[in-house]
């Protein structure tokens, strides 16, 4: 629960910048997490910080990359308060960022794409979600902020603090890396068969 | 199709299919409603409005001291005067702790000197007289204001718990009735405890234990008040 109330003004104001973007920041969220209930609780805490420090969002610059750089420093402090529980720590890509995971071999099937676009859109949203949430952390903010988002690479880049040409590589890469695991999911299916020597 | 081509190819397509992930419905009510209550200013209380003094209420408000003083001493009074309700679940509970030696008590063999140990602790303590069945054990149980004076026998095998208290200070609840020998005694059941409950003269009296109903009136008829 909030700790403390917002006075009238900031509330007016926080209803009128921030709360069109509520769906944003849920659907965001969902991709950063396990279970919508995670989700919503990331998504809330995400609100109540904006809330309190509406006075310091400058009108006229951009609202959206304002309440996703709440939201992602948020999230920071979950993982830190993850990892400072070991005995909760999951073993899974979102929550440790293996260096290995990033440099491996992204785009190892891209040659097994015959129909991309076609086989694309025989998948659906969940599947994609949770192959997102496979990928290491900034690669998959990345591709929620200029795939999904549509922001433009130098407003990305100022939500996660990197320069632009970062945003470039990891767009580029995790992409691979997404259809790498959108692969895997088409041959379960049997939708694809791998050639032969290919894995 | 180039190498570049191919990859470029390749991105849009994933690209294209992230970008769909916008679109798509997503329930955010749960979130509103906990971030509307979450920015809810706290409920302000409504400033007290000091009345003035004035002249005239002088008198009435001695007035309606008075009756209020009045009102309240008589519920004092009455409430301290009315037998308290016997509670057949709080009684059983009394015989569950009683014949489990759950409460503190003393082992006693006899009438005798169940009466004279109960005196030495409390000068409430009931005298108990003849008892039809093997003393095991005597207590005081402090209940709706009174002091319960309780002797654990044994009869049959069957452990039984006689509770004695003043009957201008507990009486019984509505109940099943049964009558023996002219006396009549209210039969309930709490938490698969029977107990049977008579009154005569200034004494009020409960026989309760896991035995058949019957069996208690015939005990609780056996016992001179």
């Amino acid at each position: 629960m909030i700790g403390r109330s917002i006075s009238h003004a900031q509330a007016v104001r926080f209803r009128q910048l921030a709360w069109p973007l509520v769906s944003v920041v849920l659907r965001t969220a969902e991709c950063l997490t396990r279970s919508f209930d995670q989700a919503e609780d990331l998504a809330q805490e995400t609100m109540l910080k904006a809330a309190r420090a509406i006075d310091s969002f400058q009108d006229g610059t951009d609202m959206k990359g304002w309440l996703l750089t709440i939201m992602r420093r948020t999230h920071i402090d979950w993982l830190r308060a993850k990892r400072n529980r070991p005995l909760q720590l999951s073993l899974e890509a979102e929550e440790l960022d293996l260096p290995g995971d990033k440099d491996q071999r992204a785009g190892r099937f891209d040659e097994q794409w015959e129909e991309p676009e076609e086989l694309m859109d025989r998948l659906d949203d969940a599947t994609v979600i949770e192959a997102l949430q496979r990928l290491p952390n900034d690669i998959r903010w990345t591709l929620l902020l200029v795939d999904i988002e549509q922001m433009e690479q130098a407003d990305a880049a100022a939500v996660l603090d990197v320069p632009v040409g970062t945003i470039k590589s990891r767009t580029h890469r995790g992409r691979a890396m997404l259809r790498d695991q959108l692969y895997d999911h088409a041959v379960q299916r049997g939708w694809v068969c791998p050639k032969e020597g290919s894995r | 199709m180039s190498n570049a081509n191919r990859q470029d190819r390749l991105d849009r397509a994933t690209a294209a299919r992230l970008s769909k992930l916008a679109g798509r419905q997503i329930n955010t009510q749960s979130v509103e409603e906990w971030v509307e209550q979450s920015l809810q200013p706290p409920v302000m209380q409504k400033p007290v409005r000091v009345l003035a003094w004035r002249p005239w209420w002088r008198p009435i408000s001695a007035a309606a001291a008075i009756l209020i003083a009045v009102v309240v001493g008589w519920m004092m009074l009455d409430g301290a005067t009315s037998p308290a309700m016997a509670s057949p679940t709080e009684l059983a509970r009394i015989h569950f702790d009683v014949a489990n030696g759950l409460a503190p008590h003393l082992k006693v063999s006899s009438v005798a000197e169940a009466n004279r140990l109960l005196a030495e602790q409390s000068g409430g303590a009931l005298p108990v007289f003849e008892l039809p069945g093997e003393v095991r054990s005597c207590c005081l149980h402090q209940y709706a204001a009174t002091t319960l004076t309780c002797v654990l026998i044994e009869r049959d095998g069957h452990l039984v718990t006689v509770a004695i208290a003043e009957v201008a200070k507990l009486h019984s609840p509505e109940g099943k009735t049964m009558t023996r020998d002219g006396r009549v005694f209210v039969a309930h059941t709490a938490n698969g405890i029977n107990m049977v409950m008579a009154h005569k003269g200034t004494r009020w009296l409960c026989v309760m234990g896991d035995v058949p109903t019957d069996e208690l009136v015939a005990i609780a008829s056996e016992i001179q008040l």
